[in-house]
């Protein structure tokens, strides 16, 4: 019988060693996914990385320690509010970390294409849940290096430069931070279930998916406006500087004792304050630790328990093909030129990320101009200040509309194998091509117009002078445009995009992002020379002369380009290889 | 005997007079092409430096001596007189057709007209009209232009000239003037105007002269690029000429006296060395002035150094701008227009020697010239006016002097300033290098595209000229009377990268009602000839037709009668299958009626009910090539190319395709397709073509295979090995 147990408790240890083995892979090779693990087989690339990311830590930890140490030598705060200080960057990190673990747990756990490999493995399930968790919190655990482990080293340098605790708090602080670290993560993957109902519903309503973005897109507009609206008309930081501090300070005081948890968090990192006026390592602080483990514990349970059995669930359903009966649809007749206006149309609007790219594009040059403007507004400036405000305006538009455009030089090469097809239409390529830059024409114009008006406004122009400027960075941006699209015509990378739907370094983009950054800041030169010559030489101070000469230029600039278009496709275009 | 050698007599005095005719027509021609330019050269070089010039002192027709009509005609007379006399001159070196007819319709009255006015000529050049050395050469000057006129205008009697031709050279004749124009005719004809203007500091005015410092070359390369080499070379070298005259007419022969002011500046040098270089093709000295001048000349103009007082309607801005934009455009353009090679490394190296010698020089005669009084400033070397605009620092480098005395003469330099000014120089003219570089890359490439344009203009003129335009309703009618047919004629296809033919000399026709197939090896060329059909390709060599359009000249209408299956699905994903059927019936303007009758009877036979109103994204392979062939099918084309479509189909969905190929032919269409499935070509086609290599090595029908004993499969290895083994 003894022998028996005996050889029963050999082979539960046997399967246990298996199973850690098991998990030990699993966990390595999802790993190797999200970090660049190569480094670990040759022993002198080990050493490179690992020396190389403690110089990272350390120039983090010697910025945030110089940045805390000047702030509170200019009064920012003092001494007593290091822990607020602590608090503050421990809420911000965690944080952070909730929002990403939430939602990349979302995507990997239940979304995840991966899960399509993981099941086939000779595996017990759970292990492949536990290693996905685990995967997470090493992953936190090597982002916490960049940011929370640094910036509490710097904090704690500072407290034991001034003498408020000793060295050895330095190696005691990684201890809470493991378990802390292991909080986001497990709340993360609870929080997770509700986000993936969320995502669940979402997607079958798509309707609400696009009102809701719509409705967050118009909540943080709103808020940024807010925000923006809050600068004071008048920034003088040396007059207002003790206004400043106190508001900061009572900030800090606030952030204490409105977060009490992280308060406690913090305490067990830096320990108790005593009479002794130092921080130091109590009974209590072990107590508190004890607390968050057992926490860690209790989440973890929850965690398997809840999580689990759906993480099951998706892994089956993922694999069904959700085959949807619908009703014929009657055909559409179009006519042959807005057949293709069509079809882009439903493209653009039907590829995500294109989508949104223009739309924050489109959505931040209007909202940065504002930004801008409400800065300028508040500080006392005379007439070469405001050229230069106009041409930092100008530049400011410029730079991301025309830096955006570098979509464009990858329009047709995405098309992959598609966009050779056009060739066998019987149609004149240069409909088509053209057609394509329309939907980014469309929804620049307004975007163009609103941050020409809000520019405009807020340096007294009037309705003529913003519509010349609307119209002059028009045709530059279409101008720019036009030679991305360009590029990519005579540089076609249709093949790669056919093999892998991507390319990380194409050439085109980098072409047309280069000449973005040129163009921008050549274009706001020639407006700094024309409006300071238009309002320094007429004798009202109109600038409208100098607008209507920047308009010429980019019609000119334009046309140019338009017409190396239209010559490039009729000569190169169909001798391009299919 | 007598009368036979009297003819002979005869004869041979015919031949001694016909010799004496052609060598008497030699030696005039020679008098007149090779003596008298020279002379003429060398008398009109005199009369530039023959006198104290008077002319540039006046501002406005109102201080003339003489009436203000007579004085702005006469001042046309020499200006004319310039152009005239480097035309009579070059005209013994250039033979086409402009200059032919302005050296003896144009000129001839130019000198007549200096003739009559030449007293007011002399008044307005030296305030009288004595007999003068001036006087002498200048009527020299017209008499031998008038016996040059003469000469070509009986030499060349016999080419013949239009209205249209004189028109022309008249034109011609106006552009040779702007750069003939005299420095002082601007300032004498229109005063100073009311206000002081000083192109200066970027100001508009400023910015006006640079603009047409940089758009009149641009004018002049995209005129003279399509020119023949002989008129480039003319147009070049005249322009130096005339410009270098122009430049010239502020100088006398007192100038020979003071070599402290001769012209030693950097940009002056260019007036003579563009010239010199452009005749007698002195290639490493070119390359000094491309390093050197131009980006100099560059520098001057973007930062004039005339003085406050000066207005842009004088003499002097126009000396200076007519230089420095000579300087500045003239070497870029000569290598623009490929007289010159683009420079290498070796001509960098010479340009910079030259470059040493020129500031060795410059720097001594400086030094010299001042240590014996006259304070010369060859190249900014010698004064503070360059460390002035530079600021302090640069001063105090400047300050630092290192000097030696030779024969009393105590010689300052100022070596810090000089050596840095001189290695600054070095790396502004390799570093401008590459933008010059740039600068003729997008030349180039504007230049292939715009023969590229030419020549398909050309073909589009010529197909005009076969087939008269046909109106759209004309061309539907005529899309439903045409019978299918496919024709390849001597095709050949070469890849841009490959110097081996991919296809060569392909011919082939397929017919009405047929189901071709098309075999070949991997790499034979069967996607090639496919893809050169439908135009993805475009043709090397040959013919390709369909339904008589030809695929090149007549694209649309052809393209109006093919339907395409490629080897590899191409679809937009993010649509749903009915809609990309739609836009492709969109396209080839299938009505309503008809799309719905075809969709209808597709979806049902390819089983797609229940997906095609999904996104394409969510097919799988099978589906994708499915909507393909629909797509493919949906305006009906006349002739339908599948490159290996059975790919990736499932057994019923082949079987349906197969049947779907059969009725497209029974109708009377083609089906043309490539396929590796020899069976099922055997089951399918009337006729095969085996290509190999990018040959053809044979058309058969199925039956005559198979009559002779041996199946498909057999036939097909047969013709790949035996070939193989040849």
């Amino acid at each position: 019988m003894k022998a028996f147990v005996k050889k029963e408790k050999a082979q539960n240890t046997q399967i246990q060693k298996h199973g850690l083995k098991q998990l030990k892979t699993l966990v390595f090779m999802q790993l190797r996914d999200k970090i660049d693990l190569s480094f670990i087989k040759d022993k002198k690339q080990f050493f490179r990385t690992i020396i190389l990311n403690l110089v990272k830590m350390i120039g983090i930890v010697a910025i945030a320690y110089l940045i805390l140490f000047l702030s509170s030598k200019i009064g920012l705060f003092s001494n007593s509010e290091f822990p607020s200080i602590m608090v503050l960057i421990l809420t911000i990190s965690l944080g952070l970390s909730l929002i990403s673990c939430t939602y990349e747990l979302t995507n990997n756990l239940y979304f995840s294409e991966d899960n399509r490999v993981l099941i086939t493995l000779p595996v017990d399930a759970n292990q492949i849940f536990i290693s996905k968790i685990i995967v997470f919190y090493i992953y936190e655990l090597k982002k916490s290096l960049n940011f929370l482990i640094p910036l509490t080293i710097s904090c704690l340098l500072l407290l034991i430069m001034k003498g408020f605790c000793s060295v050895w708090m330095l190696f005691w602080s990684f201890i809470p931070l493991i378990f802390i670290l292991m909080l986001p993560v497990l709340f993360g993957a609870l929080l997770s279930i509700i986000l993936m109902y969320i995502k669940l519903f979402l997607k079958r309503v798509p309707t609400i998916q696009v009102l809701l973005f719509l409705v967050l897109l118009a909540l943080s507009i709103i808020g940024i406006v807010y925000l923006i609206g809050l600068i004071p008309n008048n920034i003088d930081l040396i007059a207002q500087w003790p206004t400043i501090s106190r508001n900061i300070r009572e900030f800090l005081l606030q952030v204490e004792s409105k977060l009490a948890i992280m308060s406690q968090m913090v305490s067990i990192i830096i320990g108790s304050f005593t009479q002794r006026l130092v921080y130091v390592l109590n009974g209590m602080t072990f107590v508190k630790l004890l607390v968050l483990i057992v926490i860690c514990g209790i989440l973890f349970i929850l965690v398997y328990f809840i999580s689990r059995p759906i993480f099951f669930g998706m892994m089956a359903k993922n694999f069904e093909i959700n085959k949807r009966i619908t009703n014929d649809k009657p055909n559409k007749k179009h006519n042959k030129y807005f057949t293709f206006i069509n079809k882009e149309f439903k493209i653009n609007l039907r590829t995500i990320h294109i989508s949104v790219n223009y739309l924050m594009v489109y959505i931040i040059v209007p909202i940065l101009i504002l930004f801008l403007n409400a800065m300028y507004k508040a500080m006392d400036t005379r007439t070469l200040g405001d050229l230069l405000i106009y041409t930092f305006n100008i530049l400011l538009i410029c730079l991301p509309l025309l830096a955006s455009n570098a979509l464009v030089a990858t329009y047709y090469s995405r098309e992959g194998r598609t966009g050779y097809m056009k060739k066998t239409k019987p149609i004149y390529a240069f409909y088509p091509l053209i057609i394509k830059l329309l939907f980014n024409f469309i929804f620049s114009i307004p975007t163009i117009f609103i941050t020409c008006a809000i520019f405009g406004s807020s340096v007294s122009f009037n309705v003529g002078e913003i519509t010349l400027l609307g119209f002059a960075i028009l045709f530059l941006h279409l101008g720019h445009m036009i030679y991305s699209a360009n590029l990519d015509i005579m540089n076609p990378q249709n093949e790669q995009y056919a093999t892998t739907g991507d390319m990380i370094d194409n050439p085109n983009e980098n072409k047309s992002t280069v000449l973005a950054f040129i163009l921008s800041a050549v274009y706001a030169l020639i407006s700094y020379k024309l409006l300071s010559e238009a309002s320094l030489g007429s004798t009202d101070g109109s600038i409208i002369f100098g607008l209507v000469k920047l308009m010429i230029i980019s019609i000119a600039f334009f046309g140019a380009m338009l017409l190396l278009f239209v010559k490039n496709i009729k000569a190169y275009y169909y001798d391009i290889q299919g | 005997m007598t009368i036979n050698s009297s003819i002979e007599n005869s004869n041979i005095a015919n031949i001694n007079i016909k010799n004496n005719k052609i060598s008497t027509k030699k030696i005039v021609s020679f008098i007149f092409e090779k003596i008298v330019p020279y002379v003429f050269m060398i008398v009109f070089a005199i009369r530039l430096f023959s006198y104290q010039s008077l002319i540039d002192t006046y501002i406005g027709l109102n201080q003339s001596p003489i009436s203000a009509v007579t004085t702005f005609f006469t001042l046309v007379a020499i200006w004319l007189q310039y152009t005239a006399i480097l035309i009579s001159i070059l005209r013994s070196f250039f033979r086409f057709k402009v200059l032919i007819n302005l050296a003896r319709y144009i000129t001839l009255p130019i000198y007549l007209f200096n003739l009559i006015l030449i007293q007011s000529i002399m008044i307005l050049f030296v305030g009288n009209k004595q007999i003068s050395l001036l006087f002498v050469c200048y009527l020299a000057e017209i008499v031998l232009g008038i016996a040059l006129s003469i000469y070509y205008l009986i030499k060349d009697c016999k080419v013949k000239t239009s209205i249209k031709e004189i028109a022309i050279a008249i034109g011609v004749l106006l552009l040779m003037m702007i750069a003939s124009l005299p420095a002082y005719f601007i300032q004498f004809v229109f005063g100073y105007g009311r206000n002081t203007i000083i192109p200066k500091d970027i100001s508009f005015y400023h910015r006006v002269l640079i603009y047409i410092g940089i758009i009149i070359p641009i004018i002049l390369y995209f005129t003279l690029r399509n020119q023949s080499e002989e008129v480039i070379r003319f147009s070049l070298i005249y322009i130096s000429l005339a410009t270098m005259i122009g430049f010239l007419v502020n100088y006398d022969y007192t100038i020979f006296s003071r070599p402290w002011s001769w012209p030693f500046h950097l940009c002056n040098t260019a007036m003579f060395i563009i010239p010199l270089c452009l005749i007698f093709k002195f290639k490493r000295l070119f390359y000094f002035t491309y390093f050197i001048n131009v980006f100099g000349a560059l520098i001057a103009m973007l930062m004039p150094n005339y003085e406050d007082t000066t207005n842009i309607l004088s003499s002097k801005i126009f000396h200076f701008w007519f230089n420095h934009w000579i300087a500045f455009f003239m070497p870029l353009l000569i290598v623009a227009l490929k007289q010159f090679p683009r420079p290498k490394i070796k001509e960098f190296y010479w340009s910079m020697i030259w470059f040493l010698g020129y500031f060795v020089l410059v720097l001594f005669l400086n030094v010299y010239f001042t240590a014996i009084g006259h304070k010369t400033d060859f190249f900014f070397l010698n004064t503070n006016y360059v460390v002035d605009q530079l600021g302090t620092w640069a001063e105090q480098l400047f300050n630092i002097e290192a000097s030696i005395t030779v024969g009393g003469k105590i010689l300052v330099f100022h070596p810090i300033y000089q050596a840095l000014f001189f290695a600054t120089y070095v790396a502004l003219g390799l570093a401008i290098w590459f933008v010059y570089a740039e600068f003729f890359r997008i030349a180039d490439r504007h230049y292939e595209l715009h023969l590229k344009l030419k020549k398909i203009k050309q073909v589009e003129i010529a197909r005009r000229s076969v087939s008269s335009k046909i109106r759209k309703e004309e061309f539907m009618k005529e899309l439903e009377t045409k019978e299918a047919k496919l024709q390849l004629i001597h095709f050949s296809k070469k890849y841009a990268t490959s110097k081996v033919y991919a296809v060569e000399d392909a011919n082939l026709e397929v017919h009405k009602g047929e189901i071709f197939g098309f075999l070949g090896p991997n790499g034979a060329g069967k996607s090639t000839i496919i893809k050169s059909i439908v135009g993805i390709q475009p043709i090397t060599e040959g013919n390709i037709e369909v339904c008589e359009y030809d695929i090149t000249k007549d694209a649309v209408k052809a393209k109006y009668n093919i339907g395409y299956v490629p080897d590899h699905y191409a679809l937009y994903e993010k649509l749903t299958g009915r809609e990309y059927i739609n836009y492709i019936a969109d396209i080839y303007e299938v009505s309503k009626e008809d799309r719905d009758k075809r969709l209808a009877k597709y979806i049902k036979i390819f089983e797609l009910e229940s997906s095609i109103d999904s996104k394409i994204k969510t097919y799988s392979h099978g589906m994708k090539q499915k909507i393909t062939i629909m797509s493919a099918l949906v305006h009906n084309p006349k002739v339908w190319i599948l490159d290996e479509p059975l790919t990736g189909l499932d057994p019923n969905s082949i079987y349906q395709v197969k049947e779907c190929m059969k009725q497209h032919a029974s109708e009377g269409n083609i089906v043309f397709f490539s396929s590796h499935l020899i069976d099922i070509v055997e089951k399918l086609c009337g006729r095969i073509a085996i290509i190999k290599k990018g040959h053809i090595q044979c058309v058969k029908s199925v039956d005559e295979i198979e009559a002779s004993g041996i199946s498909l499969e057999q036939f097909y290895l047969n013709t790949i090995g035996n070939n193989e083994e040849k």
